[in-house]
C-alpha cells in the first residue's frame, strides 16, 4: 500500500490506530479486501492482505462495496449480497427472493467482542484431539451439513481416524420430512414448493422461521394475496405469522393436526376411508378448494405419517411440488445430545443447547461465542470471516466466501477438520469464483421423479395420540432453538403475535389460562402495565422447565407453544403437557400491550371481491395555506399491509442500516425501544393483521410546527428532516406526532449499545465498525425517526450526478424495502410518472393513516385483503 | 372635622391601632426574632431543596433516562408540574394587579405574599421546561441570538410563545414586587442597622418619599397593574396552547386557553390560601388579614373554579359531540382506564366539594377552607395529569398506548420544588415585610381617618 | 453647615396648605415627602402627564420589536414547517404581544427611575434625626437652606406657624 501522507493518513490513524486496539488483525489485513466485482475472484482471505501491483478500476479505498455470498442459517444457505463498506459488511440484502432476519443480525456477533476468548491454540487443541483419537472412540457432533464439500473432508478424517465418530445434532430436525418421502415414496426426498402456483395453499402447522423455506414460501404467497388471489387455510396448533395471513384458520392441538391431514387425505379419496369428523364443515369445503389446484405445506415437527400423507394428497391434487435429493447426507436430529452427553471424549461443534461437558475424557466445544464449559474452547468462524459451501432451502448448492479476516482467530468447520488431518482447505476454485460474481448456484439440485407407491395406508405409522394438554416445542422467531440468544439485535426483535422481547414464554390459548384460574390476575396486571406474569413449571416428556405464561389468542385449547431456545427436549418436539403453577412471577416485556382495534380505524381490511369494486379513495386534504415549492422529487412510501405479515425483517433491517441500539429489556418495558418500525398487530374479526408503522413524513407535519428551535423541518422534496445537531429535546415532536413514531434517546442508547453496556467504552468497542457510517450516532437527549434511508437517497443522488443522469425508477430502495419478504414496502416519487408507486396510490384499497388528523401522510397504506370461502362463514369452525 | 359615616371597608383592619402600632405590628416578622413554625418550614425548604439539588444533578448526569417519561408519554411529571406552578403564580398577579385596577381595598394585606408567592411559583416552574430538555446545556437556542449555524428559533411553536411568555411573567412579576417593596425598603432602612442596613440601603435605590416621586410612582404602578392583567391571563393562555396546538385527542381544545386561566385563579387562590391562614396565625396577624379577606378570596377561589368545572363537564359533552372516535376513546379511557381513580378524584374535588363554597358555614369555618385549599391544590394537579399524561398514554392508534410511571428522581424533582419554594418564601418574609407596609398605612389613614 | 429645615406636619391637609403658603412665599428648593402619595398634590407642585405617552411609544416600539424579530428571523432563514406559510401571522400573535408588554415595562420602570432621580446614594432630608417619622406617619417638607428666601429664623418661624415641628438639617 502506499504511503499516505497529510489528513488521509491521519484520519485513517484516527480511527485505527494502526492496529486493532482489539486483537491482532492488522489494519492492513482488514483492509485487504477492498475490490469491487472483482474482489469475489479474491482467494480465500487466510494470509495477510497485499498491496495492489496495480490499482484496479473502479475501486475507491473505504469505499463502498457489494459481494455476493451464501450465508448458512440452521446449514441452509441464504444468498445474500453484502454491503461492504470501507471494507466492513454492514448490511446484507437477499439476493433473490428472500431471507430470513440470522444473517441480518448475524452482523452484530461478526463485531460482538465477546466472542474474544483466550488466544486459540489450535495446533495444541489438535494434537489433544488426535491423542483423544488414540485413546478411544471420540465423538465430534456437528450441526445441520449440507456441505459435499464438508462431507469429503468428513470421510477421509474418518478414514484416517477409525475412531472418529461423527453425529449431526439439530434440535429442530426437519428427519420426519425425510422419513415420510421414505414412507411415501419408499426414498428419503426433499419436497420443493411452489406455492406461488397454487390457487389454494393449506398451511398445516408450520410458520415462517420453522421451514428452511418459510420466507420463500411467503415471498411466493404474497405474490398472490393482490386480485386475483390465492386462497390460504391454516391448520395449526400454534399462533404463527404465516396462520395469521390465512383467510379461514382452523386451530386444532398438535395431535389434532395429524388427525385431521388423515380426514383431508380420506376425503379427498387419497387413502380409503371416511373422515372422522367434518370439522364443522370445514372439511369438506377445504377439499373441493383444494381440488382447484392446491397444495399442502406441512411443518416439519409433524410426525413422519402425517408428512407422507401430506406428500400424498400433494401428489393427488398435481400440486406444484418437486421432489430433490435430501440436502443433508446424514441427518441431524436431537438425539445426538443424549449421545453427546454419554459421548467419553467428545468436540461439541453444533449450536444451540450445550450438552453438559464435564466429566469427560476429552472435551471441547467450537462455538462462536467462547465457552467455559469445556476444556477445550475454540473459536468458530462467523459465516462472513469464512469460505464454505451450503445447499439453500431448494437443494441448491452455493459458495460463500470470506469477506473479512477472522477477526477472532476463528475456523470454519471445513478447515477444523481439515486441520484435523493436515490438510488445506482450498481456495474458491474458478467455479464457484463465477457463480459468486454471476450470483447464482454452484449446482442445481439434483431432481428426483418420485410416485406415491400405492398401498400407503397400510405403510402408515401411528399418528400422535391426543393427550388432554399438548405442547410443542418450536424454534423461537428470534432465538431460533437458543443459537441466537446471544444476538440483542434479535433479543429485542418482538417476537410474532406475543410482540414479547427479551425472553421466552409459554404460550397457552386464553381458555386454558382462564381454566388456570389465572386470566384475571393477568389481565388485571396487564391493565397496569405490569410485567410479572406467573412462572408456571411447565413438564414434558420427563423433562422440565420453568417458563412464564403468555395468554395468546387464536391458540386452539388444550395446546401451549414453548420455544426450542427456552425448553429442549432430545427426543421430539411434541409432547403432553403437565403445567403447575410455582406461585412465583417474572417479568415478560412485550411491545405492545393493546391488541384490540378501537374505534379508530387503524388498519383496513377487505375481502378481494370488494377491494375489486372499491373506488380508489381521494384522500381529505383540507389546508388553508398555499403550497410549497415542491422539489425535484417527491419522495412517498406505500406498505401493502395484504403482503405483509409482520415478520419484522423491516425493523431489523432498518436497525442494522441505521444505528438504531438495541436497549435492554428494562428501558423497553418502560415503553422506550429505539426501533424506527414498530409493526402493530391486531387481533380484528377477520384475524390477525399486521401494520408497520414508522415515520409517515407528512406534509404537514404536526411535530415540524411546534419545535421550537426548528430541528425538524420538511424539505422541498417531501421528507421530513430531523437534524439531530439542532435538538435540544424537548419532545413536543413526539407528543405532537399522531403515530408516534419518533423515538429519544433517554439515555446514551448508541454509545451504551456501541459499549455493550457501558457508554464509556464506545471508543475502544469493536462494535463501533458495525455502525453505518453513512447515518450518525444520535447523542443523548436528542429524537430520532425514520428518515425515509436518507443516506441511500444522497448517495444515489450524488451516483447519478457523477453520471450525469437522472436518478432511475426504482433505484433507491430503502433497507426496510430491500429485505421484505413479501415485497410489501414500497418506495418511490411521486413525480416519476412511470414509477409504480403511482399505480398503488390509484388503487381502490388505498388509504392514509388517520385520515382524519390531516397531515397528508406521504406513507400511505394499502388495505390487507382476505379472500374468504364463500362457502365457509367464519366462527363455524372455531377460527 | 366633622366625623363621617364609617368607610364601608373600615372593618378590614380590626382592632385598636395607630400608625405607630399598626407598622410596628407589620414588621414584626422582618424586626422580631422568628417564631418557631418559621424555623421548622425553613428547615424542610433547605432539605428539600438539597435533595432537590441531588436529583438535578442525577438527571443532569445520567439524562432524562431516570424519568418515567416514555415513547407516547413525552411529557410526564416535568410538564405537570411546570403547569401546576404556573398556575399557582397567578394569584399574586391577579391579586396584585386586576384588584388594584377594581379598587378593591381587600387586596393590601394580601398582595405582597401573595406577589412573593408568585415569583417563587414562577421560578420553580421555569426550572422544569429547562431541565425537560434533553440537551439542557442548550436551553440557550431556544432564544434570538445569532449563531454560527445562523439558525434562529421557530417562532410557530408554542415552545417560543412560552419562553417569551414565561419571561414577561417572570420580569412583570418581579417588578411589580419590587416596585411595591420599594417605599417599604426605604422605612426598613431608616429603622435597622448593620448589613440589613446596607442591604435595605441599596434595595430601595435612596428612596425618600418625596411626594412628586410618589405621584409617578403611582401612575407607573397603575400602569403595571394594567399591563399585568394581560399577562396574568395570557400566561397561562399561551401555556394553554402547548396542548391545544397538538393534535392529542383530550389537547385539542379551542376552549383551553379560558379552561386554563381560569385554573390558574383557581390553584392560585388555592395555594395562596393554604399559605395565608398559617401565617396569620403564626404572626397573630388576624387584625390585618380578617375572616372577610378569607371570605373573600373563597369566593374567588370558588367562582373560578366553577369555571374549571364547567370545562371539565364541557369537556365530555364535546368529546361526544363532535363524533371524533379518538376524542371520544380518550374520554372512556379516562373515565374508565387504568388512570380512572385520578380522573375521578379531580372530579370529587374539583366538582363536588368545591360547592361547599357556596355555603358560609364553609367558607367561615378556617379548618375547613383550609384543607379545602390544599385538596384543590391536589384537584389542580390531578387535573394537569389527566391532561399530560392520560392524553399521551392512548392517543390515535390503539399500539401507542404505555402507561407511565413516575420514578423517585421524578417525585424528588416535584418535592424538590416545593421545597425550593416553601424555603424562599420563608427567606422572604424574614427580609421584607409580608405585608405591604406603605400600602396598609394609607388603607388605615383611608379607613379611620375619612 | 446647614442643609436646611426639616418641617413635620401630622397631617397631608396641613402639609398641603403648608406648600401652598411656602410657594405663595416664593419658596422655590423645598420638597415634600411623605409616607405615601397625598392626593391633591399635583396641583400644588404639578404633575407629570408623560407617563402615559412614554407607555405608548413603549408599547409601539414593542409591536415593531416583536414582528421584526419574527419577520426577520423566518425570512432570514426560511424552512418549511409543518407546511405552513413563512410568514403565517397568527402564530406570530403571541409573542409579539409578550414582546411588547415586556418592553413596556421594563422601559416605564427605567424610565420612573430615570425621572426619579434614581438610584439616589445621598439625600440631605435623609439626614434629618427625625426623618423616619414621614416614612410612617407624618408629612414632611424640606426647605432647602440654598433657596433665595431661606432665612433660618424667618422660615422656621414660618414653619411652626403653619403647624409644623421643625428641625435644623446640618452635617454632623
Amino acid at each position: 500500500m502506499k504511503e499516505r501522507r497529510g489528513y488521509e493518513g491521519a484520519l485513517e490513524k484516527e480511527l485505527f490506530r494502526e492496529e486493532f486496539p482489539f486483537g491482532p488483525v492488522t489494519r492492513r489485513g482488514f483492509l485487504a479486501l477492498g475490490l469491487l466485482s472483482l474482489a469475489a475472484c479474491t482467494p480465500v482471505v487466510r494470509r495477510q492482505g497485499v498491496p495492489y501491483v496495480r490499482q484496479p478500476e473502479w475501486v475507491v479505498e473505504g469505499g463502498e462495496a457489494e459481494f455476493v455470498t451464501a450465508y448458512p442459517h440452521a446449514g441452509f444457505a441464504e444468498p445474500v449480497r453484502v454491503k461492504v463498506y470501507q471494507e466492513r459488511p454492514l448490511f446484507l440484502a437477499p439476493l433473490q427472493r428472500a431471507m430470513s432476519p440470522y444473517p441480518l443480525a448475524g452482523l452484530y456477533a461478526l463485531y460482538d467482542p465477546a466472542r474474544q476468548g483466550k488466544a486459540p491454540d489450535w495446533e495444541g487443541f489438535y494434537a489433544a484431539w488426535r491423542k483423544a483419537l488414540g485413546e478411544g472412540e471420540t465423538l465430534l457432533v456437528l450441526p445441520r451439513l449440507t456441505s459435499p464439500r464438508l462431507e469429503g473432508l468428513l470421510e477421509r478424517a474418518q478414514a484416517r481416524f477409525p475412531n472418529l465418530r461423527v453425529a449431526r445434532f439439530e434440535a429442530w430436525s426437519l428427519e420426519n420430512i425425510y422419513r415420510g418421502a421414505e414412507l411415501a415414496f419408499g426414498q428419503r426426498a426433499w419436497p420443493v414448493y411452489a406455492p406461488e402456483k397454487a390457487e389454494v395453499v393449506l398451511l398445516v402447522d408450520v410458520d415462517l422461521h420453522e421451514h428452511p423455506a418459510g420466507y420463500l414460501w411467503w415471498e411466493a404467497l404474497s405474490q398472490r394475496r393482490l386480485p386475483p388471489m390465492n386462497r390460504i387455510y391454516a391448520v395449526e396448533s400454534g399462533a404463527g405469522l404465516l396462520g395469521s395471513m390465512a383467510d379461514h384458520r382452523l386451530a386444532l392441538k398438535p395431535s389434532q393436526v395429524e388427525a385431521f391431514l388423515l380426514a383431508l387425505a380420506q376425503a379427498l379419496g387419497v387413502v380409503p376411508g371416511s373422515p372422522a369428523s367434518e370439522y364443522g364443515g370445514f372439511l369438506p369445503v377445504l377439499a373441493e378448494d383444494l381440488r382447484r389446484g392446491g397444495v399442502v405445506l406441512p411443518g416439519p415437527q409433524l410426525s413422519p405419517g402425517a408428512q407422507a400423507l401430506a406428500m400424498a394428497i400433494n401428489g393427488a391434487l398435481k400440486a406444484p411440488v418437486r421432489y430433490v435429493e435430501p440436502p443433508e447426507r446424514e441427518v441431524a436430529t436431537p438425539k445426538a445430545f443424549a449421545e453427546a452427553e454419554r459421548a467419553p471424549r467428545l468436540v461439541w461443534a453444533a449450536e444451540g443447547p450445550l450438552p453438559n461437558l464435564s466429566d469427560k475424557a476429552f472435551s471441547a466445544a467450537l462455538s462462536l461465542y467462547p465457552t467455559k464449559a469445556a476444556v477445550w474452547s475454540l473459536p468458530l468462524a462467523h459465516p462472513l470471516e469464512a469460505s464454505g459451501q451450503y445447499r439453500d432451502a431448494e437443494g441448491r448448492l452455493w459458495p460463500s466466501q470470506a469477506l473479512i479476516q477472522p477477526l477472532w482467530g476463528g475456523k470454519s468447520l471445513e478447515e477444523v477438520v481439515a486441520g484435523l488431518i493436515g490438510e488445506e482447505v482450498p481456495a474458491l476454485s474458478p467455479e464457484e469464483k463465477r457463480a459468486l460474481v454471476e450470483g447464482r448456484p454452484l449446482a442445481e439440485a439434483q431432481a428426483l421423479s418420485l410416485e406415491v407407491s400405492p398401498g400407503l395406508e397400510g405403510r402408515l405409522p401411528p399418528l400422535r395420540q391426543e393427550a388432554p394438554l399438548e405442547i410443542a416445542l418450536r424454534p423461537d422467531a428470534s432465538l431460533y432453538d437458543g443459537r441466537y440468544r446471544e444476538n440483542p439485535y434479535l433479543e429485542e426483535l418482538p417476537r410474532p403475535l406475543s410482540r414479547l422481547v427479551w425472553d421466552g414464554a409459554l404460550l397457552l390459548g386464553e381458555e386454558d389460562t382462564e381454566a388456570l384460574g389465572l386470566l384475571g390476575d393477568i389481565r388485571a396486571r396487564e391493565r397496569k402495565a405490569d410485567p410479572k406474569r406467573p412462572l408456571m413449571r411447565v413438564k414434558a416428556g420427563e423433562r422440565e422447565a420453568l417458563l412464564p405464561l403468555w395468554p395468546l389468542p387464536g391458540l386452539p385449547k388444550g395446546s401451549g407453544v414453548a420455544p426450542l431456545s427456552h425448553f429442549f427436549h432430545p427426543e421430539g418436539v411434541v409432547w403432553p403437557l403437565e403445567l403447575s403453577s410455582t406461585g412465583r412471577h417474572y417479568p415478560l416485556v412485550s411491545t405492545q400491550y393493546h391488541g384490540y382495534l378501537g374505534e379508530v380505524e387503524a388498519v383496513k381490511v377487505l375481502e378481494e371481491a370488494k377491494a375489486l369494486e372499491a373506488e380508489p379513495h381521494k384522500e381529505k386534504r383540507v389546508s388553508f395555506y398555499p403550497p410549497w415549492p415542491q422539489g425535484e422529487h417527491a419522495w412517498a412510501m406505500t406498505v401493502d399491509l395484504s403482503r405483509c405479515l409482520g415478520c419484522g425483517l423491516c425493523t431489523l433491517a432498518c436497525q442494522v442500516e441505521n444505528n438504531i441500539p438495541v436497549v435492554g429489556k428494562e428501558e423497553v418495558q418502560k415503553g422506550r425501544e429505539m426501533h424506527w418500525i414498530r409493526i402493530d398487530r391486531y387481533f380484528a374479526e377477520e384475524g390477525v393483521v399486521h401494520q408497520p408503522v414508522m415515520c409517515q413524513h407528512c406534509e404537514k407535519a404536526p411535530c415540524e410546527a411546534v419545535c421550537p428551535v426548528a430541528a425538524t423541518e420538511h424539505s422541498d422534496e417531501g421528507l421530513n428532516l430531523m437534524v439531530y445537531n439542532r435538538c435540544v429535546g424537548t419532545k413536543y415532536c413526539s407528543a405532537n406526532c399522531p403515530y408516534k413514531a419518533r423515538r429519544f434517546n433517554f439515555f446514551p442508547y448508541g454509545e451504551a449499545f456501541v459499549g455493550q453496556g457501558d457508554p464509556r467504552k464506545a471508543k475502544e468497542s469493536p462494535l463501533a465498525l458495525l455502525m453505518n457510517p453513512e447515518v450518525s450516532i444520535r447523542s443523548r437527549g436528542v429524537m430520532e425517526k425514520c428518515t425515509y434511508c436518507v443516506q441511500r437517497i444522497e448517495n444515489t443522488r450524488a451516483k447519478a450526478a457523477q453520471e450525469g443522469r437522472k436518478i432511475r425508477t426504482g433505484e433507491i430502495k430503502t433497507a426496510c424495502q430491500e429485505v421484505c419478504p413479501g415485497k410489501a414496502i414500497h418506495f418511490g416519487d411521486l413525480l416519476d410518472p412511470e414509477d409504480p408507486i403511482q399505480a398503488h396510490r390509484k388503487e381502490g384499497r388505498h388509504y392514509a393513516l388517520l385520515e382524519e388528523a390531516n397531515t397528508w401522510p406521504r406513507t400511505t397504506y394499502l388495505a390487507h385483503l382476505k379472500n374468504p370461502n364463500p362457502k365457509l362463514k367464519e366462527g363455524e369452525h372455531g377460527a | 372635622m366633622a366625623r363621617k359615616e364609617p368607610h364601608p371597608d373600615h372593618d378590614l383592619i380590626q382592632g385598636e391601632w395607630t400608625e405607630k402600632t399598626l407598622v410596628e405590628k407589620l414588621l414584626e416578622p422582618v424586626e422580631k426574632p422568628a417564631p418557631r413554625p418559621w424555623k421548622v418550614v425553613v428547615a424542610v425548604g433547605a432539605a428539600l431543596t438539597l435533595v432537590w439539588l441531588y436529583a438535578l444533578f442525577v438527571t443532569f448526569v445520567k439524562g432524562l433516562g431516570t424519568w418515567g417519561i416514555n415513547q407516547p408519554v413525552a411529557w410526564g411529571f416535568d410538564i405537570v408540574h411546570f403547569v401546576w406552578w404556573i398556575g399557582i403564580g397567578h394569584a399574586g398577579t391577579l391579586i396584585s394587579a386586576i384588584l388594584v385596577l377594581m379598587r378593591q381595598n381587600w387586596r393590601d394585606s394580601l398582595n405582597r405574599v401573595t406577589e412573593a408567592m408568585t415569583l417563587f411559583a414562577v421560578l420553580a416552574a421555569a426550572t422544569y421546561p429547562l431541565i425537560h430538555m434533553g440537551r439542557p446545556q442548550l436551553f440557550y437556542w431556544v432564544m434570538p441570538y445569532p449563531t454560527h449555524m445562523a439558525l434562529w428559533p421557530q417562532y410557530k411553536s408554542p415552545l417560543s410563545w412560552d419562553v417569551l411568555a414565561i419571561m414577561t411573567y417572570l420580569t412583570i412579576s418581579t417588578l411589580f414586587l419590587y416596585l411595591g417593596l420599594i417605599p417599604d425598603l426605604a422605612l426598613l432602612r431608616e429603622r435597622s442597622t448593620g448589613w440589613r442596613r446596607k442591604l435595605y440601603g441599596w434595595l430601595s435605590l435612596g428612596w425618600t418619599g418625596n411626594a412628586v416621586h410618589w405621584q409617578r410612582y403611582r401612575a407607573v404602578y397603575v400602569l403595571l397593574a394594567g399591563l399585568a392583567t394581560p399577562v396574568v391571563i395570557s400566561v397561562h393562555s399561551v401555556v394553554s396552547m402547548d396542548f391545544a396546538y397538538g393534535l392529542v385527542p383530550g389537547w385539542h381544545l379551542t376552549v383551553f386557553p379560558p379552561f386554563f386561566a381560569a385554573g390558574a385563579i383557581y390553584s392560585g387562590f388555592a395555594m395562596a390560601l393554604t399559605l395565608i391562614i398559617p401565617l396569620r396565625r403564626w404572626y397573630r396577624l388576624e387584625g390585618v388579614i380578617t375572616e372577610r379577606h378569607l371570605d373573600w378570596m373563597a369566593k374567588v377561589t370558588l367562582a373560578s373554579g366553577l369555571g374549571v368545572a364547567y370545562i371539565y363537564l364541557l369537556e365530555i359533552f364535546i368529546a361526544w359531540y363532535a363524533g371524533e372516535p379518538a376524542e371520544w376513546a380518550q374520554q372512556i379511557w379516562r373515565m374508565t382506564g387504568p388512570y380512572a381513580p385520578y380522573y375521578w378524584a379531580m372530579m370529587l374535588i374539583n366538582v363536588v366539594l368545591l360547592q361547599t363554597l357556596w355555603f358560609p358555614r364553609f367558607r367561615k369555618n378556617l379548618t375547613w377552607l383550609f384543607v379545602f385549599s390544599i385538596l384543590a391544590n391536589v384537584g389542580m394537579w390531578l387535573e394537569r395529569f389527566v391532561i399530560v399524561v392520560i392524553s399521551l398514554s392512548k392517543d390515535f392508534l390503539p399500539g401507542n398506548a404505555q402507561l407511565y410511571y413516575p420514578t423517585w428522581v421524578d417525585w424528588t424533582l416535584f418535592l424538590g420544588t416545593i421545597g425550593f419554594f416553601l424555603f424562599g418564601l420563608a427567606l422572604f418574609i424574614r427580609l421584607f415585610p409580608p405585608i405591604a407596609v406603605a400600602e396598609m398605612v394609607h388603607l388605615f389613614h383611608r379607613l379611620r381617618k375619612h | 453647615m446647614l442643609y436646611g429645615l426639616m418641617a413635620y406636619f401630622d397631617s397631608p391637609e396641613k402639609l398641603l396648605e403648608a406648600l401652598k403658603v411656602l410657594k405663595a412665599e416664593g419658596y422655590r428648593r423645598l420638597e415634600a415627602l411623605t409616607p405615601n402619595p397625598v392626593e391633591g398634590i399635583e396641583e400644588v407642585l404639578g404633575g407629570d402627564g408623560r407617563i402615559p405617552w412614554i407607555a405608548f411609544f413603549l408599547g409601539v416600539l414593542g409591536v415593531g420589536l416583536g414582528l421584526f424579530l419574527q419577520v426577520y428571523t423566518t425570512l432570514d432563514y426560511p424552512h418549511n414547517a409543518g407546511g405552513k406559510p413563512l410568514l403565517g401571522w397568527p402564530a406570530f400573535i403571541p409573542v409579539t404581544f409578550e414582546l411588547t408588554i415586556l418592553t413596556i415595562t421594563v422601559g416605564i420602570f427605567l424610565f420612573l427611575l430615570y425621572n426619579n432621580g434614581l438610584p439616589l446614594s445621598w439625600h440631605p432630608a435623609v439626614q434629618a434625626r427625625e426623618y423616619v417619622r414621614v416614612l410612617l406617619d407624618e408629612y414632611g417638607v424640606f426647605v432647602y437652606a440654598s433657596d433665595p428666601r431661606f432665612d433660618l429664623e424667618g422660615t422656621k418661624g414660618l414653619l411652626a406657624r403653619l403647624g409644623a415641628e421643625v428641625e435644623e438639617v446640618r452635617r454632623d
